[in-house]
């Protein structure tokens, strides 16, 4: 009942301050404005069918949905350094409820407010593919796309949770979330064409969570479209997926589906066991 | 019986003892105040009794709970408003109520009859609805406080609660409190550099660079330590007579002062003197003059 209290608090303060909001899904903006721009010409004669159109925004709308799942939880937790700048959070420390309960309403409620954002965003960008392409994602694909956007969510969530808790100014927070607003089309291969990049680059990014979670995204996002364009070619399918960073490797070993979902896990069990390890730091 | 029993309390940030070796107690029911100036150890003292702050060394027994073994039970009958304002600018003051009467798990019946009780003694529902970021400074203090006592805490600490407020509202407040005061049996601990603010309080700890240098009523405060002073507009022949009659004074401005005891002391002269007196005024000795005598600094200029 106390924690639930937090977390609505936290949700409403959140969603009230709009500037907030829009900040958290300015990479997301930047992006599309950016795809449409500049980088849809990179796909040549794809956007000329419907089948190309179809596969190009699958492309789009799963790096939008990665990145805002990266960039929402680090927007809000913002909340979290304001209440400890402002002293905000000594008024719940001075509550009979425990300093751990508190700390942890905030990482609970970055996971909320990132999966229903994330969801919000898989909704928009379906519209947008069935008013060009007059198409909806497979039933299957929707549901692993919410389970996606759940586990990214809770990733980046633990992560930022972590990295906050070092944070003492709304200022450094501002320019950490700048500075991730900024990478994150880098790091998730959305402005890069991963295939493309030299074998350290590749490798390095391959072992981040960024371009693994996108990967995901990609494979479950641009599964019909991939078969709709590639049917039976399957060395095509081959060299275009891993050019388009939609399948990866590191090294010579490629990150299958199980195995980005394991190292998902195992990425979210290291950020929640390091929070975790942090709250000491919270003690009075 | 005493609600706080504080002995030997110590705390230092690095280097800096902000609190050294401090023992007091305060009765239950009483509006006691610690008077000081910035950097007395006021706010250190008062977090670590509110459970904030961890103390160095020391026993804190508060409401029979000791210290950093039982701090939820201690929390359950703590009101505390803060030196600056905790309430969710974004929420309006109703829903900053009720966020805080979930943590306490209050029932809806229960916050609702005590959002009336509070509203009768605050005033606050005139403006309950609006988003707290719209409201003057005085009303978020008031709103600030009917939150501290949403769960009828008996003890109620508050921390240089007038600072950064407007004449009017400091006034207005400041009547709210003496109201809580008459009309609760709750114990309010005051933290404060206003020396009239210390007036109304039954007790009064005086803190300077971490030590308590004296407590008493505000009253024995100034009888003890500082005396009342007769102002004299002389006649001619005043100086002269003093001056034979032993009478130690010292000259102003044209005026004559002379420390008195009490008023009737200078009752007393001014009637053995009256021929040589144009006219005169008895000054009390003001808490400032208390805190000048005991620390070798005027209050005022190191607030």
């Amino acid at each position: 009942m106390m924690i639930q209290a937090l977390i609505k608090r936290h949700l409403k303060i959140f969603l009230r301050d709009r500037w907030a909001v829009f900040f958290s899904f300015l990479s997301v903006i930047i992006i599309l404005v950016l795809f449409t721009v500049f980088f849809r010409n990179a796909f040549g004669d794809l956007t000329e069918t419907t089948e190309g159109t179809y596969l190009i925004n699958g492309w789009i709308f799963s790096g939008v949905l990665m990145v805002a799942t990266v960039t929402v939880p680090l927007g809000f937790l913002g909340i979290m350094v304001t209440d400890r700048e402002t002293n905000a959070i000594n008024d719940f420390y001075v509550a009979p409820i425990g300093r751990s309960t508190i700390v942890i309403s905030y990482l609970i409620a970055a996971i909320i407010i990132g999966s229903v954002l994330g969801f919000i965003n898989l909704i928009v960008g379906q519209l947008y593919i069935f008013l060009m392409v007059q198409t909806f994602l497979p039933l299957m694909t929707n549901i692993l796309l919410i389970l996606l956007i759940i586990l990214s969510t809770t990733l980046f969530s633990s992560l930022f949770f972590y990295v906050v808790t070092f944070i003492k100014t709304s200022n450094s927070h501002g320019t950490l979330s700048t500075l991730v607003g900024t990478l994150i089309g880098f790091l998730a291969g959305l402005y890069v064409v991963v295939g493309n990049l030299p074998n350290i680059t590749r490798y390095i990014m391959g072992l981040l969570p960024t371009l693994q979670l996108a990967s995901l995204f990609r494979l479950v996002y641009m599964d019909e479209a991939m078969d709709l364009i590639f049917q039976d070619n399957v060395d095509i399918r081959e060299t275009q997926t891993f050019l388009l960073g939609i399948r990866i490797e590191v090294g010579s070993f490629e990150l299958t589906e199980p195995f980005l979902v394991l190292f998902s896990l195992l990425w979210i069990g290291l950020f929640v066991t390091l929070s975790i390890m942090r709250l000491k730091a919270f003690k009075k | 019986m005493h609600i706080i029993d504080v002995k030997n309390l110590s705390k230092s940030y690095g280097d800096v003892e902000a609190v050294k070796n401090i023992s007091f107690s305060v009765k239950e029911n009483v509006f006691f105040a610690l008077l000081g100036p910035n950097g007395a150890g006021k706010s250190t003292t008062i977090e670590i009794l509110s459970t904030l702050l961890s103390k160095d060394q020391g026993t804190v027994k508060i409401n029979g709970h000791e210290l950093d073994h039982d701090d939820d039970a201690i929390r359950k009958n703590l009101g505390v408003v803060f030196q600056y304002n905790t309430l969710d600018k974004e929420l309006t003051v109703m829903e900053n109520l009720a966020l805080r009467a979930a943590l306490y798990k209050m029932d809806k019946k229960t916050f609702k009859a005590r959002i009336d009780a509070l509203d009768k003694l605050i005033q606050f529902k005139s403006y309950a609805d609006q988003r707290t970021k719209n409201l003057s400074g005085g009303q978020r203090r008031k709103a600030d406080i009917a939150k501290a006592l949403l769960h009828s805490p008996r003890i109620l600490m508050l921390d240089e609660p007038t600072t950064g407020l407007d004449p009017k509202s400091r006034k207005g407040l400041w009547e709210l409190i003496l109201k809580l005061k008459e009309e609760t049996s709750m114990t309010i601990l005051l933290t404060t550099h206003y020396m009239e603010e210390v007036l109304d309080a039954d007790h009064v700890i005086i803190l300077h660079e971490g030590v308590i240098r004296a407590e008493d009523s505000a009253e024995q405060l100034r009888i003890q330590y500082a005396k009342d002073t007769l102002k004299v507009v002389p006649k001619a022949p005043l100086l002269k007579k003093l001056k034979s009659d032993k009478v130690p004074f010292r000259t102003v401005n044209q005026t004559v002062h002379i420390d008195i005891k009490d008023p009737f002391e200078g009752i007393k002269l001014v009637e053995s003197y009256r021929q040589d007196i144009e006219t005169f005024e008895i000054v009390k000795a003001s808490m400032d003059d208390v805190f000048l005598n005991i620390t070798g600094e005027r209050l005022e200029e190191k607030a």
